[in-house]
């Protein structure tokens, strides 16, 4: 910190020097102020004389001044994010310009692997969304700014816990066992994938306030130079930057959140259970209590929140820099839930020797407190008696003191000799309360990017770059020992936890580009050719325990792990006439995980694209601005198969506590040998894409259609072998092969377009359509899939499937039977085989949770200093199995003899009238097509206060501001369609204030 | 020229990069829970913990107690243990007990409408042929040459001979658990197959059987001597009992009688063997039922060092719910699923003491109505987590409970079976002496004698239910009568039906995994599956 | 700003979409085509019952089978109810899956008749009879055919319980009797520990056999005293009793004992008996006595009359009036355990 704050000190005092000095000789001067599309001053913007590398750049108010050489100059004004404004100086001195908003954002250039492009070049589906166009208000990871703005690109926050990950999807998936998370890469770093011990989310490291851009490479074209692990697609992150000259900017951005409570399930009241009770049970009353309570309201709050970010960009001589800092701390809705972070970021990118040699370096370092509510509470809350009070108190139970002493002061449900009933619902205020669940994760990612143009070959480039990414999770979980939720009669009670997991992630990246135009043939060639070295260490260790430290409830669990992936890539582009291009990677990767013979992997990529408004015969059609076909195919590869990391190879493990075997007296430790497939190797994912990019009248309506198909070959699949030849029943191997196919439109428009008023509207549209085309080495008919969907109720059971013909992890039920009146028969499925039992032939494919159409809209309307905007997102033909009504929505329910406990039921017992469980009925399954209003927001910009160069927003969020659906539970959008103690998304209110100076 | 030497230079460095990083990728696992198949007979202590891991395969479900690093997967990891299945698919199907859990597709076990898609059938499938790999695995890594390789001690390969024999009456449990769970349609392989992928063949029943019985045959004089393993190993008396049991059911497995041989190995076992019975019944079945001489094998349980949601923990932890304090049991709580039906408690007069059941006094009623309700139908209290002095097990939750697999009162009713049925080399007069000293202990006094008049099979049928009830024979002993399926002979909700009702006789025979008839394409489904 | 419209009207376009998005199409079970129960003749079934053809098959019930416009699974009853009460006291009779047909027999459709529907035995009676298809459980879709009437004539079916509970005044269980015969005779053992009040009954407790004015205990085992359902206690005092019950007729005898043994092998020879002692925990009488070369028997009260007990074919089962027990000189416990029929004694040294 306090290097920090010297350093900070430093840069000013270089940046006010340089402020002083200017360059002043001049054959003409020509000054003037460059404006946005809202009149304001645009500091910062690069004014050039075109064909030179002279220029200038806006100072804080938008002024420049710059010496030209003559009247023929033509001055180019181009800043970020904005359509580059070219004017001839004539016998102008003085030329004022405004400059506006690019539709497309960062038309000029947009991130690739290993490289950049320019948008119109760009022969594979790369979409590039920038800090423009981010969401707005609580936004506490990055991947939040994103959602509902990228056509193919879902988005899925895993519940509504502060700082909580999501659930990201490029064009549906294409594996089934594997992971099917995207690549990500920040600032050329690959990132390891993947969670760690006491972190909601992997992408924590990050603070959202530093991303400049996101670039979603969706297509094999363009993925493929990720090779082995694009096979998801890829989301390039790239962070803010300062440039050569730029004037010292801090900036302060601060936000209040509230967050509020409203959703919940409906359970029956204390009055009705207590009534259903003296029907249904007449011989357990006495169990009953006479309290009244809403339990749900017990552990849920309204919650606030703060976020500060300061940063501060500049440039000290050829050193541009920027730093930040960040805070955020938010709570849970669910009590007790809590997160906090502090962020801070370096970035400097100097050149030297003439820029033939540019260094960037980047660091990004956070801490990260997390208090964990036990999510048990959820659904304890749903299912716990309301009768029963929160507290132990007499005029309520009538029960001794016994309880009150013994069991930390909350009510739990007591055997007569004064012990907890074990599997009785654990009292949700006491989960909440009585568990204290902390982790301190730090993360760091550094890399340093060295950058050289060859002296003797200005057309060779070699670029190093050097990553590191660590990461490190530490908590601890403490339960007391009177915690009647964790009382163990036999060795005491209580839960006594510490772990640690340590992620180290080694880059070694290194590349030459070769750059020449060809003018003799019209032709570009852009030709790369890099090695890559990822070393990854995965280290857990930790002590589970009770709070007595008993022996015999004691292990220590460690996992450590290492994994090499080594690549070799290349790539070519070729544009002829600025019309016709060309582009060709090879990557050649190798993974640890597998076995040297089948280690190497090869993934080719070929694209064409076609800038048809080049072309002669559509010079003339003014209203279309541009028209590009893209045609591409590649092939992507896939080894994360999660946390085996030594698949290959013939192993033993050595028992952990309780598993070994008493011979005469003693307990042997014993051995086990693994299963294992030696010739286990890459899954592959070949991708065509076809695409359309458009634009309208000057490029105010612009856009693109893209066609695709993926098939994924010998899937990395976990699956059952044939018993008896290998050593377990289920390995992964590669079998199976499956297919996505989609079209993704997307249209941006500019509907009006004025100094003082400016309409933006963003629409994407995306369908998707997966299929499993081959499971198995046979074609057995018969055989159903691999089931999967876990569901809560009877153990063990899954609702979903894999199956050939059908696309993944759809559900798999029995279909209800209905009265006349709409009501289910309880206990009545179609016999779909007419054999006379309902069997599990009779269970029949049917919808699976991935949407088949979604949406994403998002507009923004400027007037003057106002700015108004929302985006929202809509589903289609997604399908939700209710679980939590599933379970809890029979009166079956109400008296558990398992304890014996009492538990309360949903409402939507009264409308099935279940008596029993019927979990693989379809009656639970549910249309969940949904739209979201994922955030309205109205900001008012103070400019040039006191005339101090100081500017201000005020914006006002609303973040989750309502849901459209059908569905009745809690929320329609869960990742993986099984809707079972969600955490509720709250609404968020933000305000917030942006500084500039 | 300068740019070529410059360009050499930098393609020379990426190639040395390369090169020296390339042994990167040999990676090798770090972790100290986990060593290489070629480095783990490092440790002679390997092969007993080999031998441990073969035995431990029918107690626990994996790596760590109770649960963390399966063995088997595609099903719920407490499922998946071998007891657990076992007892579900030799009691729940039978008039022995009945299950009120929603759990997948549990209730159709009772029912008797399982098919091939069933997850419970495919844990038993592949819980026998994980012991079976295992076994052929251990026999594979310690051949001569390669203990001659390794260079152990003559005192190391002596002890090895044993464990390999060990090994092999293992591998020989589980394949007649096989051929009588599935039939003879199932893989068969041993530790002559390799590794990896291929679809071994099926056998058929004459193979499989005479495939058994020729292992046990041949490691029949060479396994310790009777009575003489360490607890907790199998020894001659336990091959001998699997001999018998082979023999007794032959003539359901390849229709062909074998009772005479039946009789010369139950003799065996009985004249030979240092068993005796237990004084009391009850003791049988307790937290402290370690080193019983009644004991001819059993698969062994712990509160802290054996601990599974499977096995005993699962047997004991089902029965108990309702109103019965869960003191009795020597838990901390029970489950609430498993319960027995009338037909069994029908069958024991009022003296016996056997009838280990908790009944309306404690909120039970014999009339089941509702499958799913715990309360209806008697709760059985023979497994118990308490000592033979009434104290509880080391822990509240996993029971120290002994499985008693084969016990000599077996042997006796096998011996009069097998006797009734015409096998020679024994007597009816020696039988009924045998069964009344079961009766006599039942009764604890000669009231429920018989005499030689009594002594039918349905009377050895009906008397194998009240004594070995919940021990895992009931379902091949009404195979044996011909009565688990049809409707000769029903119970309550046999057939989904509460009074009963007759069943196809398909149901003599768990499907073959539809997943693994799918995976193998030599296998053919059993018949009407 | 009028274009703001277009996109606030997008967003309620996709609302409304969302909200008339169709579910997929739900099942809805309805019963099609003809559910029919075969009439029946005189002829096709029994017009009178009685207990002699109890086991016989009443009638066979043959239907169309039902159809639904979704196959699923049913099962179908045979109701029956008085004829013109509209199937409201419906007793189902038996249920079957699978089939079209189903028999029913006499004993069970007599026990609908007089059981549930309460009928007077002996006297004809009009019934209908219809099937009824039942898809789903709990609250189950139902179907029926058409009713189809008969006149029967019920009768009483006689009392059998596999085993007949004697129960104490407070419903407790003190003993139980065992049938000895096929016509309705039972018989065992009880001791009566303080003076109670008893019942007879089955384990159910659905038929309970009483007399509030019947005598008790007497000297004989003849059965004269009478018993009516549901009709009070019979006092008896603290004592060991032979019981003996008819169920067909409805009587029943006690008949107080303390026995003895008696014989040649014993030192008072065939004149007088030696007491036994009654073990209470055990439900057994016992002596240890010192014997000759010779023979005995067990007799109750010091009587020969109306009871004692000898052993043909020396099993170890005593029968009334059998052949003497022979026994060599010892010393020896004899145990006579009358707990449980067969009763059964033993003769073991005594240690
Ligand atoms: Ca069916
Ligand atoms: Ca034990």
């Amino acid at each position: 910190m306090e290097i920090l704050k010297t350093n900070t000190l430093r840069f000013l005092l270089m940046v006010g020097l340089l402020t002083v000095t200017s360059g002043i000789f001049a054959q003409k001067m020509v000054s003037g102020e460059v404006q946005d599309e809202e009149g304001g001053t645009l500091p910062g913007v690069n004014v050039t004389i075109k064909g030179t590398t002279e220029g200038t750049i806006t100072d804080s108010k938008g002024q420049y001044s710059i010496q030209v050489p003559g009247n023929d100059a033509v001055l180019v004004f181009s800043f970020v994010g904005y359509m580059k404004e070219e004017i001839p100086v004539g016998d102008r001195t003085k030329i004022d310009v405004a400059l506006f908003p690019d539709i497309e954002s960062l038309s000029e250039i947009v991130v690739i692997g290993y490289g950049v492009t320019k948008k119109e070049d760009a022969t594979g589906s790369v979409q590039a969304i920038d800090s423009r166009d981010f969401n707005v208000g609580a936004i506490t990871a990055p991947q939040d700014l994103l959602t509902g703005k990228v056509a193919g690109v879902q988005i899925t926050s895993n519940s509504g816990a502060p700082g909580e990950g999501s659930t990201i999807r490029i064009r549906g998936g294409s594996s089934l066992s594997a992971s099917n998370d995207p690549l990500i890469v920040v600032d050329g770093v690959p990132l390891a994938g993947g969670g760690i011990s006491g972190s909601r989310n992997p992408l924590n490291a990050i603070n959202p306030n530093d991303i400049e851009t996101f670039t979603i490479l969706k297509d094999a074209s363009a993925t493929a130079i990720y090779g082995s692990r694009a096979s998801n697609g890829v989301i390039l992150i790239t962070t803010k930057k300062s440039e050569v000259g730029s004037e010292l900017k801090v900036n302060y951005n601060g936000k209040l959140n509230v967050f509020s409570s409203n959703k919940r399930v409906d359970v029956l009241g204390a009055d009705e259970f207590r009534s259903l009770i003296e029907e249904r049970h007449p011989t357990h009353v006495d169990m009953l209590g006479n309290a009244s309570t809403d339990w749900q309201d017990e552990i849920y709050q309204n919650a606030m929140g703060t976020e500060h970010n300061v940063s501060i960009a500049g440039a000290y001589k050829m050193l541009p820099f920027r730093a930040s800092v960040g805070y955020s701390n938010n709570d849970g809705i669910l009590k007790t839930d809590n997160n906090e972070r502090f962020s801070g970021s370096l970035n400097l990118n100097p050149s030297f020797l003439d820029d033939h040699l540019k260094i960037n370096i980047n660091a990004k370092a956070s801490v990260t407190n997390n208090t964990f509510a036990d999510r048990g509470a959820i659904g304890a809350a749903i299912q716990h008696d309301p009768t029963q009070p929160v507290n132990w108190d007499t005029t309520f139970t009538g029960i001794p003191i016994l309880g009150e002493t013994d069991w930390g002061g909350y009510y739990a449900r007591l055997q007569s000799n004064g012990q907890p009933v074990q599997l009785a619902t654990a009292n949700p205020v006491a989960l909440l309360e009585q568990r204290d669940d902390k982790s301190t994760v730090n993360n760091f990612i550094g890399n340093a990017k060295i950058d050289y143009k060859f002296h003797f070959l200005p057309e060779l480039r070699a670029n190093l770059n050097l990553g590191y990414d660590y990461s490190k999770g530490e908590g601890d979980v403490y339960v007391p020992q009177n915690a009647a939720f964790a009382y163990n009669a036999g060795h005491g009670g209580g839960t006594d936890n510490t772990y640690t997991q340590i992620k180290k992630n080694e880059l070694l990246d290194f590349y030459l580009n070769y750059v020449k135009e060809i003018s003799a043939i019209d032709s570009k060639i852009d030709a790369m050719a890099g090695y890559s070295y990822q070393y990854f260490l995965d280290d857990s260790y930790g002590v589970n325990s009770n709070v007595a430290n008993d022996s015999a409830e004691t292990t220590y669990p460690d996992n450590p792990k290492e994994l090499v992936l080594l690549s070799f890539y290349g790539r070519l582009n070729y544009t002829l006439a600025n019309k016709y291009l060309l582009t060709f990677t090879l990557r050649n990767d190798q993974t640890s995980r597998f076995s040297p013979d089948t280690r190497s992997g090869m993934f080719p990529s070929i694209a064409l694209g076609w800038k048809i408004h080049e072309e002669s015969f559509l010079s003339n059609v003014d209203a279309l601005s541009q028209l590009k076909l893209r045609l591409g195919w590649g092939v992507t590869g896939q080894q994360d198969i999660g946390p085996d990391w030594y698949v290959y190879m013939p192993r033993y493990t050595y028992s952990l506590p309780g598993a070994s075997y008493l011979f005469g007296n003693s307990y042997y430790q014993t051995i086990r040998p693994s299963g294992y497939d030696e010739n286990i190797k890459w899954e592959e994912t070949t991708t065509y894409n076809a695409a359309i990019d458009y634009g309208f009248l000057n490029d105010r309506i612009t856009g693109s259609v893209d066609v695709y198909l993926r098939k994924t070959k010998d899937l990395l699949n976990y699956i059952p072998v044939p018993a008896g030849s290998n050593l377990t029943n289920y390995i992964n191997t590669n079998v199976g092969d499956l297919e996505n196919k989609g079209v993704e439109f997307s249209i941006n428009a500019k509907p009006i377009s004025t100094p003082d008023m400016v309409w933006d509207v963003g629409l994407n549209v995306t369908y998707n359509e997966n299929k499993i085309t081959k499971l198995t080495l046979s074609d057995d008919p018969d055989y159903l899939g691999v089931p999967t969907g876990g569901i809560s109720g009877g153990v063990g059971s899954n609702i979903q499937i894999h199956s050939v013909g059908q696309p993944f992890s759809s559900f798999f039920v029995y279909e209800q039977i209905y009265d006349d009146n709409g009501d289910p028969i309880p206990g009545a499925f179609v016999d779909q085989n007419g054999d006379g039992q309902i069997t599990e032939s009779d269970k029949v494919h049917k919808e699976n949770p991935a949407p088949d159409v979604s949406f994403g809209i998002n507009s923004g309307f400027s007037y003057k200093n106002w700015y108004f905007s929302f985006s929202g997102r809509a589903n289609f033909g997604n399908y939700v199995y209710y679980n939590a009504e599933s379970v809890n929505g029979t009166y079956q329910r109400l008296y558990r003899p398992e304890g014996p406990y009492l538990s309360n039921v949903t409402t939507g017992v009264y409308d099935s009238e279940f008596e029993n469980a019927y979990y693989m009925s379809d009656y639970y399954l549910r249309n969940a097509s949904f739209f979201r209003m994922d955030n309205i927001s109205l900001s008012y910009k103070f400019n040039n206060i006191a005339n101090q160069g100081i500017n201000l927003t005020v914006t006002g969020t609303v973040n989750n501001a309502f849901v459209i659906t059908k569905y009745d539970g809690i929320d329609p959008e869960i990742s993986g369609g099984i809707d079972n103690n969600f955490y509720p998304r709250p609404t968020a209110y933000v305000l917030g204030v942006n500084v500039n100076f | 020229m300068k740019y070529l030497i410059k360009l050499t230079a930098i393609l020379l460095g990426f190639v040395f990069i390369y090169t020296s990083c390339i042994d990167d990728l040999d990676t090798e696992p770090i972790d100290p829970d986990e060593t290489t198949a070629s480095a783990v007979f490092d440790d002679p202590g390997a092969y007993k913990a080999f031998l441990a891991k073969m035995y431990a395969g029918l107690a626990v479900s994996g790596q760590q107690g109770p649960a963390g690093m399966p063995d088997i997967s595609g099903i719920d990891e407490g499922f998946s243990q071998y007891l657990r299945a076992y007892w579900e698919h030799q009691v729940l199907t039978t008039e022995e007990a009945i299950i009120g859990w929603d759990d997948q597709t549990i209730k159709d076990f009772h029912r008797q409408e399982w098919g091939s898609s069933d997850n419970f059938i495919a844990a038993m499938y592949y819980r026998i042929y994980y012991q079976i790999s295992l076994a052929n695995e251990f026999l594979r890594s310690t051949t001569e040459d390669k203990l001659n390789e390794r260079g152990e001690s003559d005192q190391t390969k002596a002890e090895v001979a044993q464990y390999r024999n060990e090994a092999r009456f293992l591998r020989a449990l589980s394949y007649w658990h096989a051929l009588d769970l599935f039939g003879g349609g199932v893989p068969f392989v041993t530790e002559d197959d390799p590794i990896g992928s291929f679809m071994p063949s099926p056998i058929n029943k004459q193979n499989l059987f005479e495939f058994i019985e020729s292992e046990l045959l041949a490691i029949e004089d060479d396994i310790t001597a009777v009575g003489t393993n360490e607890y907790g190993r199998a020894d001659q008396g336990a091959v001998w009992t699997l001999l018998a049991k082979l023999y007794l059911n032959a003539e359901v497995y390849i229709n062909q009688g074998k009772y005479t041989e039946c009789v010369t190995y139950a003799k065996k076992v009985i004249d030979e063997g240092p068993y005796t019975l237990e004084d009391n019944y009850e003791h049988l079945f307790l937290a402290d039922n370690d080193h019983l001489q009644e004991v001819i094998f059993s698969i062994n349980f712990d509160g802290i060092e054996t601990r599974t949601y499977g096995g005993t923990t699962f047997i004991i932890s089902a029965a108990l719910g309702g109103d019965i304090p869960p003191e009795e049991f020597g838990l901390g709580g029970g489950w609430a699923g498993t319960r027995t039906t009338k037909a069994l408690v029908n069958k024991f007069d009022a003296n016996d003491g056997r009838a280990l059941f908790y009944d309306e006094s404690y909120g039970q009623s014999l009339e089941i109505n509702d499958e799913s309700d715990y309360q209806q139908g008697y709760a059985v209290g023979k497994f118990k987590n308490v000592t033979s002095t009434g104290a509880p097990g080391s822990d509240v939750t996993y029971p120290d409970t002994d499985f008693p697999m084969f016990r000599l009162a077996d042997v006796y009713l096998m011996y009069a079976e097998a006797v009734l049925r015409g096998g020679n080399g024994g007597t009816v007069g020696q039988a009924v002496t045998y069964i009344n000293q079961l009766r006599q202990r039942a009764y604890g006094d000669a009231s429920g004698d018989i005499n030689s008049g009594d002594l039918t099979l349905d009377f050895i049928l009906d008397e194998r239910a009240r004594e070995l009830y919940w021990e895992c024979h009931r379902r091949t002993d009404l195979i044996r009568y011909d009565r688990l399926t049809g409707g000769d002979y029903v119970w309550p909700w046999k057939g989904d039906i509460k009074e009963g009702t007759a069943t196809d006789s398909k149901y003599n025979l768990f499907p073959l995994p539809a997943a693994d008839v799918n995976a193998n394409t030599n296998l053919e489904q059993n018949p009407n599956y | 700003m009028k274009h703001l419209k277009y996109i606030i009207l997008a967003i309620l376009g996709i609302g409304l979409l969302i909200a008339c998005e169709e579910d997929f199409d739900d099942p809805v079970l309805q019963q099609v085509g003809e559910f029919t129960l075969n009439e029946l003749n005189a002829g096709d079934f029994e017009p009178v019952l009685s207990d002699d053809i109890a086991e016989d098959t009443f009638a066979t019930f043959v239907w169309t089978p039902v159809e639904y416009n979704v196959p699923t699974v049913n099962e179908y009853t045979i109701e029956v109810d008085t004829a013109g009460n509209n199937f409201e006291n419906a007793v189902v009779v038996t249920t079957v899956t699978d089939t079209n047909e189903a028999s029913v027999s006499v004993f069970n459709f007599n026990l609908a008749l007089t059981g549930k529907l309460g009928f007077e035995p002996y006297l004809s009676a009009d019934v209908e009879v219809r099937v009824a298809s039942i898809a789903g459980e709990t609250n189950p879709h139902k179907a029926y055919t058409n009713a189809i009437s008969m006149n029967v004539t019920s009768y009483d079916p006689p009392f059998e319980p596999e085993k007949l509970i004697v129960y104490g005044s407070d419903d407790t269980e003190i003993g139980y009797l065992m049938p000895v015969d096929e016509q309705g005779t039972y018989e065992g053992y009880v001791y009566v520990e303080a003076a109670n009040e008893i019942q007879f009954g089955d384990e159910a407790r659905e038929t309970i056999l009483g007399n509030d004015g019947a005598a008790g205990p007497d000297d004989d085992v003849d059965l004269n005293d009478d018993l009516f359902e549901d009709q009070g206690y019979i006092a008896v005092d603290s004592g060991y009793y032979q019981v003996t019950v008819n169920t067909y007729d409805y009587n029943f005898d006690m008949y107080e004992t303390h026995w003895g043994v008696i014989g040649s092998a014993m030192p008072d020879g065939w004149d007088s008996d030696i007491d036994m002692t009654y073990v209470p925990e055990d439900n057994v009488w016992t002596i240890t006595q010192e014997t000759a070369d010779g023979e005995f028997k067990f007799r109750p009260n010091d009587l020969w009359d109306p009871l004692n007990y000898g052993d043909d074919g020396a099993d170890g089962v005593p029968e009334e009036y059998g052949a003497n027990i022979a026994i060599s000189a010892g010393t020896w416990t004899i145990t006579l355990d009358l707990s449980e029929y067969p009763y059964s004694y033993t003769v073991e040294e005594a240690k």
